[in-house]
């Protein structure tokens, strides 16, 4: 049998994978994809959680997660095909009306 | 422990919930797209109506009607049926965003408010706290029609708040794995139990990074002048107006029912957020031209001064943090109307300088910007001068008197920025003319949030004492019923 551990630091790694790629990353559609990781590494996590302590709350929870990730990652396409159609580019150092 | 399916307790969210389907439905049917305003103002009536006969009590586990709940939504009603008829004027002068699904998005946002005042578990805290926020990421994008850039503002504010959902669910992961429940009640009685507290204020620093995000406090603040630019002007002052209130709201929920033990450690925390939420957003708002830039950065300030009242941990505190987000509600709503009166005229007439000379033009707008403004300094006769008044004094009688000294200090620098706007307006000439007509849609929430700004500044007692008894009411039903 699999130890928590293991999914413990299968999580880490990916939210830490996602979390790089969304800092450094440029382009529109990799940030999106990285936030997607982030959020199976959330899952992941999740789900071991209520494996090993025999709650349901956790599996709920891996639900509602999903259904979060699909409507934010329709959102986020929503606004990055109106960007590339209006602004005519993807690259997030491209994209600079505003000074912060 | 039972179950209760009670529909008659969210009757005023179905209400809305049908009223939002409605339109996105049969949006294309109607020619004339001035229903959907008079759809929706009439559903906000009747809502706050079904709210009046609402009885308390839980729908399921997760979702509670009672004092907090109720009260705040009254609040969250006011400040939204305000933005709504400032919508109709500023719709009618930029006819590119009439469209229905305009006050669709509003309704959808506005029922993610209210499921998130009385939410009872982490689940739908979130679930309702995203359904609060996707609309409005759409709403701003779809000003896309005037001004192009403001997609990008539009992303960034996305951007942002994925980033803080994904914290949020971290720290719920967390303060899953420690007292093995996500519901407040459940949370609290095993933090008195046996529960190790480092883990869980771990989690809890995650899931207020995930409110940071929203109330925009010093490290995630940076999405808030673009958003605010680039959104349609009403969307502005409910971004920074009702949002804010009620994630404050819900935080404070927060600590006082499901985290109690970690309250005083929090607040610890705090202080140096706050603080630098206070600085960071006065200094950078002096060299700011753009009106609404400098709302922006002022309303980055003003979610620091609110945090003031967390910082001590107790009752008072709290419910003096509420009053000043009341107070900041009407105040910078009636800040906006006059900006949406200024960007009918002229778009340009949001650059600071271009106001010169405006109280030649038109004395009576120059004097309620003069209110506004003097409110949001802080000064005197209005409004946030009483709130501020009571956060310092929280402070002081708390024994922070650093933190209250500290604050003050950045809350003169802080004035600058608001008297340099009164004083291109007061102080310089021009030779333009412009003939401008008061519009109903203007007027009345002008001089509704101008009346209560002078009202709520010279005697603010009962509303101190409202948020105050509301408060402990909720407090003393939840954990002694009857």
């Amino acid at each position: 049998m699999v130890p928590f551990e293991a999914y413990l630091i299968l999580s880490l790694v990916l939210f830490l994978i996602g979390l790089f790629g969304f800092l450094m990353r440029r382009n529109l559609i990799v940030v999106l994809v990285s936030i997607e990781i982030m959020l199976n590494a959330i899952i992941i996590l999740f789900a071991a959680l209520s494996y090993f302590k025999k709650d349901i709350t956790g599996y709920v929870m891996v639900f509602f997660i999903i259904a979060m990730a699909a409507a934010e990652a329709a959102i986020g396409l929503t606004l990055a095909i109106l960007i590339y159609k209006k602004l005519k580019t993807v690259y997030t150092e491209e994209i600079n009306h505003y000074k912060g | 422990m039972t179950i209760e399916l009670n529909f008659g307790v969210i009757l005023s969210e179905i209400l809305l919930l049908l009223v939002g389907c409605f339109i996105f439905l049969f949006d294309r049917f109607f020619k004339n797209k001035g229903y959907a305003f008079w759809l929706t103002l009439l559903s906000l009536l009747i809502a706050s109506g079904l709210l009046l006969i609402s009885p308390f009590g839980g729908f399921t586990l997760s979702y509670q009607n009672d004092f907090f709940s109720i009260v705040f939504k009254f609040i969250v009603l006011f400040g939204i049926f305000l933005i709504a008829i400032l919508s109709k004027n500023y719709l009618t002068y930029h006819s590119q965003l009439n469209y229905g699904e305009y006050y669709g998005f509003l309704i959808l946002s506005l029922i993610g408010a209210f499921l998130m005042l009385s939410s009872m578990d982490l689940i739908t805290m979130y679930l309702s706290m995203e359904l609060m926020s996707f609309p409005v990421y759409l709403l701003i994008a779809l000003n896309f029609a005037q001004q192009r850039k403001s997609l990008e503002g539009s992303f960034k504010y996305f951007l942002a708040g994925a980033m803080g959902s994904v914290f949020l669910l971290l720290g719920m992961g967390l303060v899953y794995s420690a007292t093995g429940s996500l519901f407040f009640m459940q949370i609290a009685q095993s933090l008195f139990g046996k529960a190790e507290l480092t883990y869980v204020l771990l989690g809890f620093l995650f899931v207020l990074a995930g409110f940071s995000v929203k109330i925009s406090f010093v490290p995630f603040h940076m999405w808030a002048p673009d958003a605010y630019e680039s959104a349609p002007l009403p969307i502005t002052s409910f971004i920074a107006s009702i949002i804010k209130f009620v994630v404050i709201a819900c935080l404070i929920k927060l600590l006082m029912v499901a985290f109690i033990p970690l309250k005083a450690k929090i607040g610890q925390i705090l202080i140096p957020v706050v603080l630098l939420t206070i600085l960071i957003g006065n200094v950078l708002a002096i060299k700011q031209d753009h009106l609404i830039r400098m709302l922006a950065f002022s309303s980055i300030a003003h979610a620091g001064y609110a945090g003031l009242g967390l910082i001590t941990g107790d009752l008072i505190g709290y419910s003096f943090t509420i009053f000043y987000l009341l107070v900041y509600l009407i105040m910078t709503i009636g800040m906006f109307s006059i900006a949406v009166f200024l960007a009918n005229y002229q778009k340009d007439l949001l650059y600071i300088p271009k106001l010169s000379g405006l109280s030649q033009i038109s004395p009576g707008l120059s004097f309620l910007t003069l209110i506004f403004m003097f409110s949001l300094a802080g000064v005197p006769p209005t409004a946030g001068f009483m709130g501020k008044f009571y956060l310092f004094i929280g402070l002081v009688k708390s024994g922070y008197i650093w933190v209250a000294i500290l604050a003050v200090l950045f809350s003169v620098i802080g004035a600058y920025p608001y008297l340099r706007v009164l004083k291109f307006i007061y102080m310089e000439k021009t030779e333009e003319t412009f003939s401008y007509r008061w519009e109903p849609g203007v007027w009345f929430p002008v001089s509704i949030t101008a009346f209560l700004t002078l009202l709520i500044g010279i005697y603010p007692k009962p509303w101190v004492d409202m948020v105050y008894r509301t408060l402990y009411l909720y407090l003393t039903f939840l954990f002694y019923p009857y």
